[in-house]
């Protein structure tokens, strides 16, 4: 019951109901988000700190929640959050980035004696988009991230980015090319 | 650069095929989050707030272009002093240009011998006695 009830109320309602102070609304719409949420930060960012990052993505939300004029919007504008919030965090992990990336070039040569059992497989290739996606810049990152993995249209990450579909378009091009080029170099033929 | 060639196309789907998928949340997560609601705590990540400074900058820059022209103003106005003065000179220029104004109404008479003097130069009126002596 409780489960349809929440599946047929849009999230405009729900921003409503919020934005007059309902918790109960707002823990609504972190069950239906929470994961988005969790799987961008985590590839835009990485594993370390995750939980504390969607902690700060909610409760920016909350906040924020009285002045979204527009309900309609709201999942554009949490991707917003989810930016920003990964943006602020990136210059925290920008030393860490290197030290990072060279432990995980010494774990690779130990994967590729794995590669007959299908699920190992996978786990492999998941590693190696989550290295390729390290490799990128983090614009190119967040566009990929939220075109090719979140299925976002283009014109929606312009306004989450606050960049021109031009230059979304761009960057898509550009990040394609080095994942492919980096997955070439690791011996995935696409 | 067109979004949907089929090379973009392979890729795409290897990356969704192969997306990496974040570690389970904690399981109090959701508590957490709730209970800070409640809490609200100063955020441990530093927030970009770049328009502070900006707006100090321009609070200051209009302070001090107050204050610049104050102090011009007090240093750069005409003294007491200098007003009286200033009002004494209009005066006698006042009274200088009357009195030229008066000058110009004398009579036809005395403006003719006043030409005529005028006219006479030294060296013509030397002239004139050396020829008279003569």
């Amino acid at each position: 019951m409780l489960t349809d009830e929440s599946v047929t109320v849009t999230d405009a309602e729900l921003v409503r109901d919020c934005q007059k102070g309902d918790r109960i609304a707002f823990r609504q719409l972190y069950q239906r988000y929470q994961q988005r949420v969790r799987s961008t930060l985590y590839q835009l960012c990485g594993e370390q700190l995750l939980d504390d990052l969607v902690q700060e993505v909610f409760l920016r939300t909350w906040k924020g929640l009285p002045k979204l004029r527009q309900p309609s919007t709201f999942s554009t504008w949490l991707y917003r959050i989810c930016w920003n919030v990964a943006n602020d965090q990136r210059r925290q992990f920008a030393r860490l980035k290197a030290e990072k990336s060279h432990h995980q070039q010494a774990v690779n040569p130990t994967m590729t004696g794995q590669q007959n059992a299908p699920n190992l497989m996978h786990l492999y290739y998941q590693d190696l988009v989550q290295q390729g996606l390290e490799t990128l810049s983090f614009e190119h990152r967040a566009v990929l991230v939220l075109h090719d993995l979140e299925d976002l249209p283009q014109k929606e990450v312009a306004k989450i980015l606050a960049i021109p579909v031009g230059t979304v378009k761009s960057r898509l091009f550009h990040a394609r090319t080095a994942m492919r080029q980096f997955l070439e170099q690791q011996g995935v033929s696409l | 650069m067109t979004p949907f060639s089929s090379n973009d196309q392979k890729l795409t789907a290897f990356l969704r095929q192969h997306r990496p998928l974040p570690p389970e949340a904690k399981a109090d997560l959701e508590a957490r989050i709730f209970e800070a609601l409640e809490n609200p705590k100063p955020s441990a990540l530093p927030v970009q707030q770049p328009l502070r400074w900006q707006w100090w900058a321009v609070f200051g820059a209009i302070a001090f272009s107050f204050i610049t022209v104050g102090t011009g103003y007090l240093f750069l106005r005409p003294s007491l002093q200098a007003a009286n003065n200033l009002a004494q000179l209009e005066a006698f220029v006042m009274d200088s240009w009357m009195g030229v104004i008066d000058s110009n109404t004398v009579d036809a008479s005395e403006t003719d011998w006043l030409s005529l003097s005028e006219l006479t130069t030294p060296s013509q009126s030397s002239i004139e006695n050396s020829f008279n002596e003569r």
